[in-house]
């Protein structure tokens, strides 16, 4: 049998993973086995594979414990040695109960208290994530090599919550920015998905 | 992220010694840097990066 790349030589071994018939130039030896580069190249640089997930994978993580801890505002990020988002958390948190126990505008309360709401159940299921992520060994969502594709959401909920207390900190929130411009909000939330998802190739 | 963050509540603090502003108005900056550091690490090039 001859070589898959080069053509005018014979083939002294197959690729474990692909079956590839390889000359001695084309073969790469790991560990006494035989692999063509396209493999490793493939397992190396290409999205998490599974030889490489299992070497990165990690017994001493439990992701039910990280839920639980995640019940305590940034516990589940520590858990996970996720200490910014630890802090941020924290900060998220705080601001939130101290929005709705404050004196803005109703509209901006209520808003807040659901935004609480859904950021309390947010945290244990982020740990848990995470959790599940690092115990076997693939990338951790949000983690900078996850997702191409993937929208920074909370990015954008982070800078419009900053914004918010901000400007309601220094009494310059209104009452009817909220109350009548709250279907512009929907709109262009619209308008933004329409035009990302035209974006995409 | 951390880094930067240290640099904000630093600067944070700064203010506070040398402005009229306390933590209690200007906490808010440390969400808004977040966001935009998050912004940033999403919309720069994975090129070169391993699992990309």
């Amino acid at each position: 049998m001859t070589c898959a790349v080069h053509t005018d030589r014979e083939a002294t071994g197959y690729c474990r993973n692909c079956g590839k018939a390889l000359c001695p130039e084309c073969t790469r030896e790991v560990r006494g086995a035989l692999y063509c580069e396209d493999c490793l190249a493939n397992v190396l640089a290409g999205p998490l594979g599974p030889a490489r997930a299992a070497a990165c994978a990690r017994k001493d993580v439990n992701p039910g414990l990280a839920a639980t801890v995640g019940f305590i505002p940034g516990l589940g990020a520590v858990y996970n040695g996720e200490y910014v988002k630890a802090l941020i958390q924290v900060l998220v948190f705080g601001g939130l109960i101290a929005g709705v126990s404050s004196d803005m505008p109703s509209g901006y309360i209520a808003f807040l208290g659901i935004a609480l709401g859904c950021f309390y159940c947010y945290m244990p299921i982020d740990s848990y994530r995470v959790a599940k992520a690092r115990q076997l060994g693939h990338a951790e969502p949000g983690s900078i090599v996850e997702a191409k594709g993937a929208r920074p959401i909370g990015a954008f909920v982070l800078i419009l919550l900053g914004v918010l207390f901000l400007l309601s900190n220094f009494g310059l929130l209104q009452a009817d920015w909220f109350e009548k411009g709250w279907p512009v909000g929907l709109i262009a939330l619209g308008g933004w998905i329409i035009w990302d998802r035209t974006r995409r190739t | 992220m951390g880094p930067v963050m240290l640099i904000t509540i630093g600067a944070l603090f700064l203010f506070r010694e040398y402005t009229r502003f306390s933590i209690g108005e200007l906490w808010p900056v440390l969400l808004i840097v977040a966001g935009i550091v998050l912004v940033a690490q999403a919309m720069a090039s994975r090129e070169g990066h391993i699992g990309s």
